[in-house]
């Protein structure tokens, strides 16, 4: 029984902190590239990410509104 | 004949190759525009695209329409900048001109048709122009969302007086109100007003008057009132007509004697009977 629960709760656990992580994340980056818009890819290449992976990235939390929102409220905190 | 036949389809066969190339001119030269995009441009535009979603959910279009139009923009692998300068426009013209149906699927046949960037805008524009149901329409002509219909608003009391057979008849100003307050709503029927006429007639004229005058103006009033024809009453029902009936000349026998008490006739007969014996015994 317990080895059933223990990875269905992981999965949980990485299912619920995944989204949220990838919205900290998109924020973090965000935040960034408005303070300095000309250093775009330096900043993308820090967080070891490229320019396709970031649209992506920004498309996923387009489609989710509760992503979306919470994107929006991240980026409005200073 | 053939000459001319040969020339029409050799042009025919020439033309042809240049009309299939025209379509995907347009996508081209787009694509070509999303090429000399720098890679800052393209990362920077891609950062306002949930901005720009939210935009677009907040001005009124449905989440299936906003899903689909993104879904369309990401399967023809438009750049999320450029989604998110549709989607802008889109936000726009739901605002001015309210939602168009199907959003989505109009996003995905104009993207399928090779428009991008500014045409792309520029149809989003046209179709809320064209086919939006709401605020620019409407304007003025109707209250928004769940407060009812307009014609409720041009019918119904204009001050919040009761519609429906609560208030007074000066309360429910319309004829529909009237009709719906039943009658003691819809005021004094006609004979009662003609009836209050005269009174409010002579108030007018005795005004200014001297005592004397007055005197007369009322007599004279009251004499056409008299003058009328008498109001049709109600036809005598067996109770009314019980209860008035006079009684009747013939007394009622006594019930404790049994003896049948006399009236004037009959005592003419008993004075005559009685006087034929003693005429028969002489």
């Amino acid at each position: 029984m317990i080895r059933v629960l223990v990875p269905v709760f992981l999965a949980l656990v990485v299912a619920c902190g995944g989204s949220g992580g990838k919205v900290d994340q998109a924020v973090a980056i965000a935040k960034e590239l408005r303070e300095k818009p000309d250093e775009a890819e330096k900043i993308l290449g820090a967080h070891q990410m490229t320019a396709e992976q970031w649209e992506t990235l920004m498309y996923e939390i387009a489609d989710d509104p509760a992503m979306a929102e919470q994107f929006e409220a991240g980026l409005q905190k200073k | 004949m053939r000459t001319m036949i040969f020339h029409v389809f050799a042009i025919g066969l020439a033309a042809a190759p240049l009309a299939a190339h025209a379509a995907p001119a347009a996508g081209e030269a787009s694509e070509r525009a999303e090429d000399r995009r720098t890679p800052n441009e393209r990362i920077l535009g891609a950062l306002t695209l949930p901005l720009k979603a939210q935009a677009l959910r907040k001005s009124g279009v449905g989440e299936g329409e906003v899903k689909a139009g993104l879904k369309a923009a990401k399967a023809k692998k438009l750049a999320a900048g450029d989604a998110a300068e549709l989607l802008d426009e889109a936000a726009k013209a739901t605002r001015d001109h309210g939602p168009v149906e199907n959003f989505g699927a109009f996003v995905q046949a104009k993207l399928d048709a090779g428009l991008r960037g500014r045409d792309l805008a520029a149809a989003i524009r046209e179709e809320h122009a064209a086919h939006g149901k709401g605020k620019g329409k409407s304007e003025g002509k109707g209250p928004p969302e769940g407060k009812g219909p307009a014609e409720a608003k041009i019918d119904g009391p204009p001050h919040g007086g009761p519609a429906e057979g609560k208030g007074r008849a000066s309360e429910a100003r319309t004829t529909r109100d009237r009709t719906r307050a039943g009658p003691r709503a819809r005021g004094p029927t006609t004979r009662a007003r003609r009836a209050r006429r005269p009174r409010r007639a002579m108030r007018r004229t005795t005004r200014g008057r001297t005592p004397r005058a007055r005197r007369r103006a009322r007599v004279r009033a009251t004499r056409s009132r008299r003058a009328r024809p008498p109001t049709r009453r109600a036809p005598r029902t067996r109770s009314t007509a019980s209860r008035t009936r006079r009684p009747s000349r013939r007394p009622r026998a006594s019930r404790a004697t049994g003896a049948a008490a006399e009236t004037p006739v009959s005592r003419d007969r008993k004075q005559g009977e009685e006087a034929e014996p003693e005429s028969a015994g002489k």
